[in-house]
């Protein structure tokens, strides 16, 4: 059976990167993106405040996944 | 390529100003968008960010007089509106009601190369823009054998303008 693809979309400053992968690399993208570069992520237009609560279903039937940087400063 | 000319035109620096006075006991913020020109030629070529529109961002930190956080909502709409009415985010402003418009230390480890920073420094009344320079090298001294070591030190200075209406360099 064809393993499942999803698109993570990746926004900077000039753009975006779109990334095709397996649903287990899309998880792991994220919660790393989410870890090591403090990103935003939104599924489905909605923000995501627990990364350690996502699963391989809920990323799996997401339709749109965008992960942006998070501006913050003092 | 380096990147390091912004023009500001009058009309959004007034949009700026306007907005950085509209409260002076918290810090406010917002988004610049615009596009990168090219200019100069050979080893003089570098880009020049041209601001075209000044949007503010709610600040959602829980204590905005000292920090900001913008919102996140607020910056998805600007950024998704990239390639369809807008280039690029070329600039990012936030004030220091009781500062300088340097940057702070939170403000140095977020700064990145993607676009400039504005600062309104409520103490003197002036925008200063920064711009961050990243370098990497070699490791030399995280370890005791830095000849064989891996490791690559990322260096990060910052350079700083005081911010006129039309233009800066």
């Amino acid at each position: 059976m064809e393993e499942r693809m999803v698109k993570v979309k990746i926004v900077s400053a000039r753009g975006h990167d779109v990334l095709d992968l397996t649903v287990d690399d899309a998880l792991s993208e994220i919660k790393r993106q989410a870890r090591d570069n403090s990103k935003w992520i939104f599924m489905d237009d909605e923000l995501v405040s627990d990364i350690d609560s996502l699963t391989h279903e809920r990323v799996g039937n997401a339709n749109s996944i965008m992960l942006s940087n998070q501006l913050v400063g003092g | 390529m380096s990147y390091n000319r912004i023009e500001l035109p009058p009309a959004i620096w007034r949009d700026i100003m306007r907005h950085a006075l509209s409260d002076e006991t918290v810090e406010v913020c917002g988004l610049l968008t615009g596009a990168f020109r090219l200019d100069g030629k050979g080893s003089e070529r570098h880009e020049v960010a041209v601001i075209k529109e000044f949007i503010p961002i709610t600040n959602i930190f829980p204590d905005p007089a000292i920090f900001f956080k913008m919102d996140p909502y607020e910056q998805k709409v600007v950024f998704d509106r990239i390639g369809v009415d807008i280039k690029a985010v070329v600039g990012c402003f936030h004030t220091h009601p009781f500062g300088l418009g340097i940057p702070s230390e939170l403000d140095r480890l977020s700064i990145n190369e993607d676009y400039s920073w504005l600062i309104y420094g409520g103490q003197d009344n002036k925008i200063q823009a920064w711009w961050p320079e990243i370098k990497e090298r070699p490791c030399d001294s995280c370890c005791s054998q830095p000849e064989e070591c891996k490791e690559v030190i990322i260096e990060k200075r910052f350079r700083g303008a005081l911010l006129k209406e039309k233009r800066i360099e």
